[in-house]
């Protein structure tokens, strides 16, 4: 062991160091302090998915601009809708104009199953 | 699970860093501690020359290390010799910092300089200047080898050795009063 064999200890100092320190612990707290701060680095505790707050909020954002976006295209295709039956002007350029009659002849109002459309382009 | 082991068959240390490991299990790490704080802290306690404040906080920051280099534990060892090992390197970089790390003769106190008739061996150890008591307390007590000592404190096996020697002797100059004194 060492190379000064003369200086060994004697069975009984050997026995007193090994007493050195024997009788000593640690606080209780120690045990706390020391998970508490484990804890705090991340290396014990449950595994967590990594920032779900974030996650959540970041949805719930996305979610309601969908909502918004959806909401107002609708309402602008609706009030294009409105628009376009109300204005005559609208209807007037809306290409050539239909118009459909019926006319009932002398000759035809006799038959009651024949009858003549005509279309006006 | 380890919260459902039987009390009766205590995990292994094995099963213990594996469930810290992969599982971050506060019931497996609560047994590891429970299982080789005290022997950690007795290494501890004995390099920093008996301040127990200073021996704990040594003993958390060697949990901490521990647990953040689990991976490098591969279990051909035993987990307590390993763990004291990285206690006695937390323990010793303290002790650096501090700048008592002094491995020189004239840093040791003379025995007359003490105001004491004589010494248990416990006092006797903690009165040596840090350096020799560092050696001491590392080959005597913890079982390191000189090359091991000498890597741990940044000095060659061959001063490790005299080191010791000198610190081996410093220890029966404090004793030998007691003895003296039991023989008369």
């Amino acid at each position: 062991m060492t190379d000064h064999s003369f200086d060994e200890w004697t069975p009984e100092e050997r026995a007193q160091l090994a007493e050195v320190g024997r009788h000593r612990s640690p606080r209780s707290e120690l045990k706390g302090r020391t998970m508490r701060t484990l804890h705090e680095r991340g290396l014990l505790g449950a595994i967590q998915l990594p920032r779900p707050r974030r996650q959540f909020a970041f949805g719930l954002a996305a979610a309601v601009v969908i909502f918004a976006a959806g909401l107002l295209a609708g309402y602008s295709v609706g009030l294009r809708r409105q628009v376009d039956e109300r204005s005559p002007i609208t209807n007037a350029n809306a290409g050539p104009a239909r118009e459909v009659a019926r006319l009932d002849s002398p000759s035809t109002q006799s038959s009651a199953t024949s009858g003549r459309h005509v279309v006006w382009f | 699970m380890i919260d459902a082991i039987d009390a009766s068959a205590p995990p292994t240390d094995e099963a213990l860093v594996s469930a810290i490991r992969h599982e971050r299990s506060e019931a497996a790490f609560a047994a590891l501690y429970d299982r080789h704080t005290p022997r950690a802290f007795q290494t501890a306690w004995r390099l920093v020359g008996g301040n127990p404040h200073e021996a704990e906080d040594v003993v958390q920051e060697a949990w901490l290390r521990a647990v953040s280099s689990l991976d490098r534990w591969t279990g051909q060892s035993e987990f307590g010799a390993w763990f004291r090992a990285i206690a006695a390197h937390v323990a010793i970089d303290a002790v650096r910092k501090q700048g008592r790390l002094v491995l020189d003769a004239e840093a040791d106190l003379a025995i007359d300089e003490l105001s004491v008739d004589w010494m248990d061996m416990e006092s006797a150890i903690l009165s040596l200047a840090p350096g020799y008591r560092a050696v001491l307390v590392l080959h005597d007590i913890e079982g390191f080898t000189h090359e091991e000592i000498a890597e741990r404190l940044g000095i060659t096996a061959g001063t490790s050795k005299g080191q010791l020697f000198k610190a081996r002797r410093a220890v029966r100059a404090r004793l030998a009063p007691r003895i003296e004194r039991r023989s008369s």
